[in-house]
């Protein structure tokens, strides 16, 4: 039988080529336990994700001065909405507040919801807000505090719309691109 | 001794009360304070939109199987076609009272289980003009439901109607101040209407010069060569669902002073 003689070069060589293998496997094990265990997940479209109708009025909700009109339209027969808003937001991370200008006025003939809504995430849901009101301050939650740092964010007000008599929700909403600041 | 001591100590009290006295005449400094607050450059812009919505109940019918007529000996229609009920339109309306243009489009989505059934809209996309020179702008569109309806549906909620409400995309501001908007007639006629919606009276190309943008419907064009009565010129659609295409246009009429129109921002498909 012949013998094979592999010079002390060609150990060494091996030797390395094993070694790259080795450190490759272990690297590609890394990455595969992290993007099954570790990795966050991109966040769902939660855009359409609707609340339930049966809200609670919204706390923070005053009423719009000097707003007298009376809707006249008939409930039954669609819908009649006035939005009447502000596209710039402003959001104080260490008051854990958010400031906007949003008013549902007296000629409505709808109750809102208000969502802001950035990058896919719910910011804040405001309860319901019933014509003749509006809204200046809404309080955060502590994990969408955590989400944000300072900056500037495209975000959007999504409104939905529920019938005042029956608290049935409406199949036209509104989207409204706005633009948050975030400061500490 | 007793005297003396007396003495001091009324000296004292004296001296004291003068102290006091003295502390109450004179001069006394207090700060004044006062603050400059700065104003806005620009009126800042408030957002205000009606938007008014038809009752959005739909009826889908299934073929029905002919009807025998024994007089004529003949099967006849039953008399409603499969499909969407023939009046099943409905209308949104948005009037614009805000101090700047908005543009809205309008989508749909369908509910789990209910793809089969499409929203139409007359157009996907409407321009609202600024109410700032006093008359508030309307737009109205229309919205009616094709495809199928799956069997058993009962007045089932089938999807959701999005109007998205946005600051209007640049438009050149001298476009925007003069040019409201164009409605097209059949003959490719181009009526132009001022701000305050007189109908304009364009005697010439300068009137109505190269480069301008106008909004018609969902589509943003731009006029390009020059654009004389009777002539033959290009608008190019810039935005919309035929970028890039080129709509010749061969005639041009000239209006008269008797055509004008106050407060009419309804658009209209040609």
């Amino acid at each position: 039988m012949k013998q094979h003689h592999h010079p002390k070069q060609e150990r060494h060589f091996y030797r390395g080529l094993l070694l790259i293998l080795i450190l490759f496997a272990v690297a590609s094990s890394a990455v595969a336990v992290w993007a099954v265990f570790f990795r966050e997940p991109e966040p769902e479209e939660v855009v359409a994700i609707r609340p339930d109708y049966e809200l609670d009025v919204e706390e923070n909700a005053k009423p719009i001065p000097n707003d007298n009109f009376v809707a006249t339209k008939d409930p039954k027969k669609g819908g009649f909405v006035t939005l009447t808003y502000s596209d710039q937001v402003s959001i104080d991370l260490s008051e854990k507040t958010a400031s906007l200008v949003f008013a549902n006025p007296q000629r409505s003939n709808q109750d809102m919801v208000l969502q802001i809504v950035i990058q896919n995430h719910i910011i804040t849901q405001t309860g319901r807000l019933v014509p003749g009101n509006q809204i200046a301050t809404l309080p955060l939650e502590e994990d969408s505090v955590a989400k944000l740092t300072t900056g500037k964010y495209e975000g959007k007000f999504v409104v939905f719309y529920y019938n005042q008599e029956t608290g049935e929700q409406a199949t036209v909403n509104t989207e409204i691109p706005i633009m948050v600041v975030v400061k500490n | 001794m007793k005297k003396r001591t007396m003495a001091l100590l009324l000296a004292m009290v004296m001296l004291l009360s003068t102290s006091v006295f003295a502390a109450g005449l004179g001069d006394h400094t207090g700060e004044v304070t006062a603050t400059y607050v700065e104003g806005n450059d620009e009126s800042p812009i408030v957002y205000s939109v009606d938007i008014t919505w038809d009752e959005l109940d739909f009826t889908y019918y299934e073929a029905s199987a002919p009807v025998w007529d024994p007089v004529n000996h003949q099967y006849v229609s039953s008399g409603q076609a499969e499909g969407w009920a023939e009046n099943d339109v409905a209308e949104i309306e948005l009037i614009n009272h805000s101090n700047t243009d908005i543009l809205a489009t309008y989508s749909y989505a369908a509910n789990a289980g209910y793809e089969s059934a499409e929203m139409t809209f007359a157009s996907t996309q409407t321009y609202i003009g600024s109410a700032e020179n006093g008359y508030q702008k309307t737009a109205t569109n229309t919205v009616s439901p094709s495809g199928t309806l799956p069997e058993g549906t009962d007045n089932a909620v089938i999807g959701y109607i999005t109007i998205q409400i946005a600051a209007c995309p640049d438009v050149d501001p001298q476009m925007a101040n003069d040019w409201v908007n164009a409605q097209q007639t059949s003959l490719h006629d181009f009526e132009y209407y001022n701000e305050n919606y007189d109908v304009l009276l364009v005697e010439s190309a300068d009137e109505v010069p190269s480069g301008k943008r106008y909004v018609l419907e969902d589509e943003l064009y731009e006029l390009s060569g020059e654009f004389t009565a009777f002539n033959t010129y290009t608008a190019v659609i810039l935005s919309g669902m035929d970028d890039g295409a080129e709509l010749n246009y061969n005639y041009y009429r000239t209006l008269t002073a008797a055509e004008s129109f106050k407060n009419n921002n309804i658009y209209t498909k040609p």
